[in-house]
């Protein structure tokens, strides 16, 4: 069971979010201008990394912002929170 | 007004009996005037404006409580406020704030209806609460003046600690109040003996 | 027979509380104090069950969590307990206990045949043998199941209560013995929180067990003084009775106590046991060490039992297990069980000590109590049937590989053995540490934290008392300090032993020709002998985790805590590879079983299990008979029978008197969500499918959501209230989603848009006043409209009043009926809904539920977004193409609509059907196909979505989701059914009554 540090909050159990998914996809803004596999890589492409992967969280049953979590996927240690549009924590990948 | 004679609470269908042994005390302060209060705490005018109205300023500090006269005003996130008061100046309250805020960027939503009050005081208060909340509701870090937004059962609350330190105040909603109200009577068999 | 193995003195029972008890329906009687096991030996039983595979005869082997053979179930009915653990389980008054792994008794055992087959009988048996032919399988399984040692799971409800509870604190010390206690001296005595939790009854440990010295003053009243003075200190939690079994990520320890299991069945009071959740800063590890025992030919015999096992049942039980006992290891420790047999008055026979040398001062006391310590031998054999009658003892080569000599027979009814010591590391290693080979002290030691956590004492690999208090003193402060205490306490003061080292003997060398030595084994529960190792390792298996599958070694209920380093050991060799090279030793939750009814808690039943979120109106629908219906988590009423009334006639009722005069419906349940700032039409532009820049205010729109894919997410209607200010409707099951989604959309993609989300789903009540007379109802009870046709047209929403409440009326239909939603704060939703009952009495207005509303948005063709469709249907395969604008530069999933796929015009098309029969109503998501006579497999053409019998169409009606359906009118379909009928069907346009629209139109 994650900690995890709502910008806001402060560290709360895992239980209170919910997942987002991967950080830092932002959405294209001509949309039309895209060929289908532009499309289909903003929509369905994911990194899936082993190791430091940056992700979204929501505290839903709390503040209920979304923000930013660089999280090792091996070791499921956290390095940190952000807001969205800040810079965020560089991890070690260990 | 006679027509709040007609209100019903939310755990209209629940019963709640005195407390028997070590049972904390579980009691529902019901039709309060809830206002949703949405705003950017960097825009001074829309503090300004609020500030004027409530006569306090808004919590900037999340997780925290602020009380003015009749009002209690509880961060919800960074842009967003809970305003609580007396049942009847809760129109009188909306719509000052409507006026005073104009045209600012800011919402104020009667919620009134949407949630109650459930108090718990009592030796036991934190340790029912504690049975299903992730919550650290110990008194050295979860103190008067403190509010927090958590999971509750397999729902959630707004829980605060009374300033009397008595116990908690829990706002919970509506449609959820009569699960968490069965689930706090099925809470209280383990402090019966 | 009355515990005639107790010893006149000493011990830590009660002797003037005698208990009786029942053993495979015999009764017993022990003490106060006693655990099952020591009850049991008390009255000289040690054959406690048969083997899992082979059916040998099991005795009981230790005095702990460990214990592989005496697995029992207690009692019957609704209190049974499976795999029990006869030495965790504390006696009570009339107790009841049955062995599980014997059939049809303990004493004659049909299965113990496989004993006389066991070279048939070898490692992945069961796999090769009885998997093939696959068919057979279910009868083998059923057969081995019973036959196996597993306990029979209850077959009545578990009438009993489980707790749950959630903490947070600064340490969490998991084990009672004395270091687990130093450690929490040090954190409380500094103020810290601490939780101390212990397996056993009482604190203490194994300490409890010995007659060692702390601070100068026998252990066992320096234990009582550090427990009185830490129940005082205010911050500090005790839980005996607890077993940590589950050390999770971010110092989240899972924690099951054992409130009641210890108490006489009628004395038993409130919950059962008690699930923590407890959140530490830190975690210091004191769970102690675990004795191995040694694998030599027919070691599972009963009477053999762990050497540590024997002190404890004399020291702390008062029980002897042996009147002619043998001692058999490789290290120092047992010595101490030969001076507590000894010192019971039991005969001991011999000491046979693996080693060349003993010459410790305890091994010294040993030859000074003349008692015989036989250096370089080992115990290649025993004898006996229920019950160990003599050992046979060979000499032992330097280097452990051989014996040779003479064998000496040893007449005994008591083998105690250790083959060492294994730190019990299993929460170390779930905590994401990886436990490390040790080669000197041959034990894997707790590896480097990778939480905040320690290990100390016997858990850390330091045997020494001395030492492990100066540990768990040390890891103690530091853990109050990591939190802020400032903590300097002095560990307590014992004496220093030195001992001879151990010598790591995996597998005692048999004198029989190889393959022709009697079983060894290693894992008891499962039946694993040497031999099965080494034939896995000759068949390919070289991982340990392989081998452990292959083998099924450290897979019974015990998994392993006795048996797997041996097995690792023997591995080892086999492989010829150190120990290190051969594999780390990976321990998952859960450390000892968990009972299902600890895990669910009391999340139970109709109540508990799921939030039933309620509207005002529920009680009113209870009162008047309602049926509800489950919606997301709503209770929505379904329909309301009159005395008599099947569901068929209560619909067919409430569709008709709806169609003719009026009805009424709850729709509370809808999401509602206020969207206000000045960017609010632009940004419902983007959410959904159709325009929103130009509804006048006053006015409403139905709208559709699409995810980025392109798929129907939401659909609903909102009203703009204001130019910057509208309200919007979400189905009931969406709501929290479409709003977490906005407000991603909001917060993390277009911040600078100047709009605010806020929820007031609870906050309304709704009642749909449906019907040619709602008109009539509606108006008589809210001033300050006027509600004639062109004042309040159709989708048109208005504020006006009931009474001295403000009320907002929406013109929206979900029938083709006229209709009005009347909206009310949900504190005065009951007053509402029994003011329009008032007022539509004399059109005799009648409450409907869902059934009714879906028979009646179906007999117009409307969809129910999850019904209709199901995340894989666009608003064109709806046919409902108006409602997705042509000209918007852009809106969430626009793009997807032109991928090839998605524009196919052949995709699954929503059209009508209507059977041949006009009374067979085709059962939703029955598969339709063109030619029902087709080879299988028949292509199927679609499904059936939504299907109901309509009284005021006279037939059935149903929708369905059909290939090129919109190309097919006219056309049959088959829907071949489960019970061998096939419904023939036609399809037609999804509209079946009122097709002009000319009913809401009024
Ligand atoms: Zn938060």
């Amino acid at each position: 069971m994650l900690l995890i540090e709502c910008p806001w909050c402060g560290e709360r159990d895992e239980s209170e979010f919910s997942y987002a998914g991967e950080a830092h996809i932002a959405r294209p803004l001509e949309t039309e201008k895209l060929s289908d596999e532009e499309w289909a890589n903003y929509l369905f492409l994911r990194k899936n990394i082993k190791g430091l992967h940056r992700e979204q969280w929501n505290h839903a049953a709390g503040c209920r912002r979304y923000f930013n979590v660089e999280r090792n996927t091996v070791s499921y240690k956290i390095s940190g929170s952000y807001k969205i549009g800040e810079q965020g924590p560089v991890g070690d990948d260990t | 007004m006679s027509d709040l004679f007609h209100q019903q609470s939310p755990i209209v269908q629940i019963k709640l009996t005195e407390p028997k042994a070590n049972q904390p005390l579980i009691r529902e302060i019901p039709f309060q005037g809830f206002l949703n209060l949405r705003g950017r705490p960097n825009n001074p005018d829309f503090m300004t404006a609020v500030k004027k109205v409530l006569g306090c300023s808004l919590p900037i500090e999340a997780n925290t409580v602020v009380v003015s006269g009749d009002y209690k005003i509880y961060w919800l996130g960074p842009d967003e406020w809970l305003v609580i008061t007396p049942t009847e100046q809760q129109r009188k309250v909306q719509s000052e704030l409507i006026s005073a805020l104009g045209v600012i960027f800011s919402s104020v939503v009667d919620n009134s209806s949407g949630v109650t009050i459930i108090n718990i005081t009592g030796d036991n208060a934190a340790n029912l609460i504690a049975r299903d909340c992730p919550l650290d509701l110990h008194s050295t870090v979860f103190k008067a003046g403190q509010c927090a937004q958590t999971r509750l059962a397999k729902s959630g609350a707004m829980i605060a600690p009374l300033l009397d330190g008595s116990g908690f105040e829990l706002i919970i909603r509506r449609s959820f109040a009569d699960y968490l109200l069965l689930w706090m009577q099925d809470a209280l068999i383990e402090f019966e003996a | 027979m009355s515990q005639s193995f107790r010893i006149a003195q000493g011990g830590r029972i009660d002797r003037d509380n005698q208990l009786k008890f029942s053993f495979n329906g015999k009764t017993y009687t022990g003490q106060a104090g006693d655990t099952l096991a020591s009850a049991l030996l008390a009255n000289g039983i040690h054959m406690v069950g048969r083997s899992w595979k082979y059916h040998r005869p099991r005795g009981i082997l230790s005095a702990g969590a460990e214990e592989p053979n005496a697995i029992f179930q207690l009692e019957k009915g609704e209190k049974t307990i499976p795999n029990a653990r006869a030495t965790q389980v504390e006696l009570y008054d009339d107790l009841d206990a049955s062995s599980v792994n014997c059939w049809p008794s303990l004493d004659f055992d049909l299965l113990s045949i496989n004993s006389k087959v066991s070279r048939m009988l070898p490692a992945g048996f069961y796999y090769k043998t009885f998997m093939w032919p696959k068919s057979m399988w279910m009868k083998y399984e059923h057969i081995i199941r019973k036959a196996s040692g597993l306990g029979k799971s209850p077959e009545v409800n578990d009438s009993d209560r489980y707790e749950h509870s959630h903490r947070h604190c600064d340490v969490l010390i998991a084990g009672g013995g004395v270091a687990g206690l130093t450690a929490a001296l040090a954190a409380g005595r500094a103020g810290a929180r601490v939780i101390l939790v212990d397996e056993q009854s009482e604190f203490g440990g194994m300490a409890l067990s010995s007659y060692d010295k702390i601070d100068g003053q026998p252990v066992s009243d320096w234990i009582q003084a550090a427990v009185a003075e830490l129940q005082e200190l205010p911050e500090v939690m005790l839980l005996p009775r607890s077993t940590a079994y589950g050390y999770h990520d971010y110092n989240f320890l899972t924690i099951n106590q054992r409130l009641t299991d210890h108490l006489a069945l009628n004395n038993r009071k409130g919950g059962r046991e008690k699930l923590w959740h407890i959140r530490a800063h830190q975690v210091v590890l004191a769970t102690g060490a675990m004795e191995r025992p040694l694998v030599h030919s027919n070691n599972d015999r009963p009477g053999i039992m762990l050497a540590s096992a024997v002190s404890t049942y004399v020291n702390r039980y008062a029980v002897k297990p042996g009147e002619r006992a043998v001692i058999f290891t490789n290290n120092d420790s047992a010595y101490q069980t030969a001076l507590d047999l000894n010192a019971a008055g039991a005969q001991v026979v011999a000491v046979v000590d693996a080693r060349s040398q003993s010459s410790s001062e305890l091994a010294n006391m040993v030859r000074s109590a003349g008692i015989e310590v036989m250096n370089s031998c080992a115990v290649v054999d025993t004898s006996g049937g229920k019950r160990l009658q003599s050992v046979q003892v060979m000499s032992l080569s330097s280097d452990g590989q051989s014996v040779s000599g003479q064998r000496r027979t040893l007449s005994c009814d008591l083998l105690a053995v250790s083959g060492g010591w294994s730190p019990v590391v299993h929460l170390s290693s779930q905590s994401g540490a990886k436990a490390v080979w040790n080669e000197e002290a041959a034990m894997f030691i707790p590896g480097e934290p990778v939480q905040q956590q320690a290990s100390v004492g016997s858990a850390n690999g330091t045997l020494e008392l001395k030492l492990s208090l100066i540990e768990a003193a040390n890891a103690g402060n530091a853990a109050a300090k990591a939190c802020g205490f400032d903590s300097n306490m002095k560990a307590p003061q014992s004496d220093a032993v030195i001992s001879d080292p151990i010598m790591p003997l995996w597998l005692v060398p048999s004198d029989k020709e190889k393959g022709r030595e009697p079983k060894a084994f290693i894992d008891l529960q499962n039946d694993v002998g040497s031999a099965d190792i080494e034939l896995a390792a000759r068949e390919g298996f070289h991982s340990v985790e392989h081998v452990k599958r292959y083998t099924a070694m450290g897979f019974g209920t015990d998994q392993g805590k006795t048996g797997n380093i041996n097995g690792m050991g023997i591995l080892a060799k086999t492989l010829n590879q150190t120990i290190a090279e051969t594999g780390t030793t990976t321990y998952r939750p859960n450390y000892t079983p968990v009972t299902f009814g600890s895990m669910a808690g009391q999340n139970l039943g109709s109540r508990l299990f799921d939030p039933a979120r309620k509207t005002a109106m529920h009680g009113w629908h209870e009162e008047n008979g309602a049926e509800f219906e489950d919606v997301g988590q709503w209770k929505r009423p379904w329909y309301y029978p009159k005395a008599g009334e099947t569901i068929h006639d209560a619909v067919n009722r409430e569709c008709l008197a709806t169609r003719n005069s009026v009805g009424i419906l709850d729709a509370s349940t809808l999401g509602k969500i206020e969207i206000k700032g000045k960017d609010s039409a632009q940004f419902l532009e983007m959410m959904y499918t159709n325009n929103w820049m130009k509804l006048p205010v006053g006015m409403a729109r139905y709208g559709f959501m699409l995810g980025e894919d392109g798929m129907v997410m939401d659909d609903g209607v909102t009203i703009r209230l204001a130019e910057d200010h509208f309200y919007m409707h979400t189905t009931s099951g969406g709501a929290a989603g479409v709003l977490s989604s906005m407000e991603r959309w909001l917060q993390t993609e277009w911040p600078e848009m100047e709009v605010f989300l806020t929820s007031v789903t609870d906050h309304w009540a709704t009642a749909a006043v449906v019907g040619p007379n709602s008109r009539k109802v509606v108006s008589a009870i809210c001033e300050g409209i006027d509600f004639s046709a062109e004042a309040f047209p159709f989708m048109a929403s208005r504020v006006g009043k009931i009474g001295e409440l403000e009320c907002r009326i929406n013109r929206i239909s979900f029938s083709g009926e006229l209709a009005y939603e009347v909206n009310l704060p949900a504190n005065y939703g009951r007053f509402m809904w029994e003011k329009l009952m008032e007022a539509g009495a004399k059109y005799d207005i009648t409450p409907y539920g869902t059934e009714t509303m879906h028979v009646l948005r179906a007999e117009k063709g409307y969809v129910i977004v999850g019904q209709d469709t199901d995340g894989s249907i666009t608003v064109d395969d709806l046919g409902m193409s108006w409602a997705v604008s042509k000209t918007k530069v852009d809106f969430l999933g626009k793009r997807s609509l032109t991928r090839p796929d998605t524009a196919r015009t052949d995709r699954k098309q929503l059209v009508g059907l209507l059977t041949e029969e006009p009374d067979s109503v085709l059962p939703e998501g029955a598969q339709l196909v063109n030619d029902p006579g087709a080879a299988t497999p028949v292509p199927m053409v679609g499904h059936v979505s939504s299907s109901y019998y309509s009284a005021c169409c006279g037939h059935s009606i149903a929708m369905a989701l059909v290939k090129d359906g919109r190309r097919r009118m006219g056309e049959t379909v088959y829907a071949p059914l489960a019970d061998g009928r096939v419904l023939k069907a036609t399809i037609t346009q999804p509209l079946f009554y009122d097709k002009e629209g000319a009913k809401s139109n009024v």
